[in-house]
């Protein structure tokens, strides 16, 4: 799976299922926690997204707003996971 | 040996003094004798329970990760151990000091088993993390000894926090420690801010003594205990955070870095935002380690966001045990259901409300939303302070009690230097935002809060007690 690919789905899982807005214009360095876009409640959320849509799992004291505050650096972070692999 | 005594002074001093002269192999072990002599200067037995419980902790760790297919049993055995210990004081304690017959005899022999040791909080906490993490493989067990005694009982730490994790303190154990000038400067700095909050605005607080409506609830009325709430949040605020500001400085004089505990909580925007800036260490502790497994076991079976059981189970599970670790009472349990509570209802609330980014609200709403919660949290810290039968007749006299009494504004002053110092860093995004101040300003309090906390350590009746668990 390429970095755009991931990007992607996790662009259009946070438009749809955080921010519940589609027509957002989203940008990938945008921070989504740090700036309270996104409340931290859906930390777990972004977790379990994770594991569903990329069979990863990421460790609770791994989900962080300094790991996870922007989409890109989600997709980082499932990226260095999948090489894990 | 309180943090705030001479006498810590002087051991810290001495301990400095030693320390740079040893070489870097003998550092470490010198450490941990020095912290095993602090703790034992707060009961001569007290270092053998954290001995006794770091042995077990490091000998667990290591099956733990040697182990293929026992993991689960042998993790769940360190945190019932380490869980099992704090039951023991917090609850089994305060029911057998009610069974037993304790008189002036036997006090001194049986007490001790009974009350639970400064500090004990802390450690099994720092135990429970290292064998998730290890189990986790987060991090892998650490061979020396030593190192991992240090990490349990390193002296700024082990009465009052912040919670560090192993995997981020001991790498700082393993290699070699410096502190330039840039370092000395910054760590002097915090202990100054700490002074400041916990002698200066913690010793105004208590020399005006806001806190004696609280003792006595029913003899006030709703604005004088209203008002004496309000300045025991902020007495509690500035003598935590100072005392954490300052075992962060000393510690970071030895060249050890410890985490930030506090970030201008009086700023939050609601009251989860509000838990991650206050006593931040135990704050992240309790989601990682409860919040976030108990959140994402109910979003598998249910990733919705309005998946309802998800939405009250983990904020109420979690502040729960958070109320249990502050005091294995039924008020520390109350106020930890009325945390949780408060938290579920900001999530429901938030699934009707659209996400809005912090810096596009007007000014007016903030200030507004901020004052809202600052009375919100006092009037939660309610059981957190007092007992439940007082609890009830503080809030019968909030409703009735509306007869005009005046009250003091003397403690006003400490609570708006409080919100000053918060301001500048939150606004600085930096806790040492007063280096950058001109020279002559940065002078004029290197030479004035010394001097004012002196002063006010004289005119204080007693030395201040630190009353955070």
């Amino acid at each position: 799976m390429d970095r755009n690919e991931v990007l992607q789905k996790i662009r259009a899982f946070t438009l749809k299922e955080l921010l519940k807005n589609l027509d957002y214009p989203l940008k990938d360095d945008e921070p989504l926690f740090s700036s309270g876009l996104i409340d931290s409640f859906a930390m777990a959320q972004v977790g379990v997204f994770i594991e569903t849509e990329f069979d990863l799992y990421i460790p609770d004291p791994e989900l962080t707003v300094e790991n996870m505050d922007t989409v890109a650096l989600i997709a980082d972070k499932v990226l260095a996971g999948l090489a894990e692999r | 040996m309180t943090i705030l005594s001479a006498k810590f002074l002087v051991f810290v001093l001495v301990a400095l003094a030693i320390y740079y002269i040893l070489p870097r192999r003998l550092q470490n072990l010198f450490l941990l004798i020095a912290s095993y002599y602090y703790y034992s200067t707060w009961l001569r037995w007290y270092p053998l329970l954290l001995l006794a419980q770091t042995a077990i902790v490091f000998g667990l760790g290591h099956w733990l990760y040697r182990s293929v297919k026992s993991k689960r049993v042998i993790l769940w055995l360190g945190i019932l151990f380490n869980v099992g210990i704090l039951l023991w004081f917090l609850v089994g304690g305060t029911y057998l000091k009610g069974v037993l017959e304790i008189n002036a005899s036997n006090a001194r022999t049986i007490l001790p088993l009974l009350v639970l040791p400064v500090g004990a909080s802390y450690y099994a906490l720092n135990g429970i993390s290292y064998l998730i993490d290890i189990n986790l493989k987060l991090s892998k067990p650490t061979s020396n000894f030593v190192d991992f005694a240090l990490y349990l009982a390193w002296f700024p730490k082990l009465i009052s926090g912040p919670l560090e994790r192993a995997r981020k303190f001991l790498p700082q154990l393993a290699e070699k420690r410096t502190v330039d000038d840039e370092a000395l400067a910054s760590n002097l700095t915090l202990i100054l801010v700490g002074l400041f909050r916990a002698s200066l605005l913690g010793g105004l607080l208590t020399l005006f003594l806001p806190a004696i409506p609280l003792q006595d609830p029913a003899s006030h009325g709703a604005l004088v205990l209203l008002w004496a709430l309000v300045t025991y949040m902020f007495y509690l605020y500035n003598q935590f955070a100072g005392y954490t500001d300052i075992a962060r400085g000393v510690s970071g004089l030895f060249g050890i870095q410890l985490s930030r505990n506090f970030n201008a909580p009086f700023f939050s925007k609601d009251v989860s935002d509000f838990w991650t800036r206050w006593h931040i260490s135990l704050s992240q502790w309790l989601r990682d380690y409860i919040y976030m497994p108990v959140s994402r076991a109910f979003l598998r079976k249910n990733p919705s966001r309005a998946n309802i059981p998800n939405l009250i189970v983990p904020p109420l599970v979690t502040m729960l045990i958070s109320g249990l670790w502050h005091g294995a009472d039924w008020n520390h349990l109350v106020w930890g259901a009325l945390m949780g509570l408060l938290i579920m209802f900001e999530n429901i609330r938030m699934l009707s409300r659209p996400a809005q980014a912090e810096a596009s609200i007007p000014l007016w709403r903030r200030i507004l939303s901020r004052s809202w919660l600052i009375l919100l949290m006092a009037a939660s810290t309610v059981p957190f302070v007092l007992d439940l039968k007082q609890t009830y007749v503080f809030f019968a006299r909030i409703v009735k009690g509306w007869d005009g009494v005046m009250f003091d504004l003397r403690p006003a002053a400490a609570v708006i230097l409080s919100l000053l110092v918060d301001w500048f860093q939150q606004r600085g995004k930096d806790e040492l935002v007063f280096r950058k101040w001109p020279f002559w300003a940065q002078a004029i309090l290197l030479a004035l809060i010394p001097l004012a906390v002196i002063v006010i350590t004289k005119l204080q009746s007693a030395p201040p007690v630190f009353v955070y668990p």
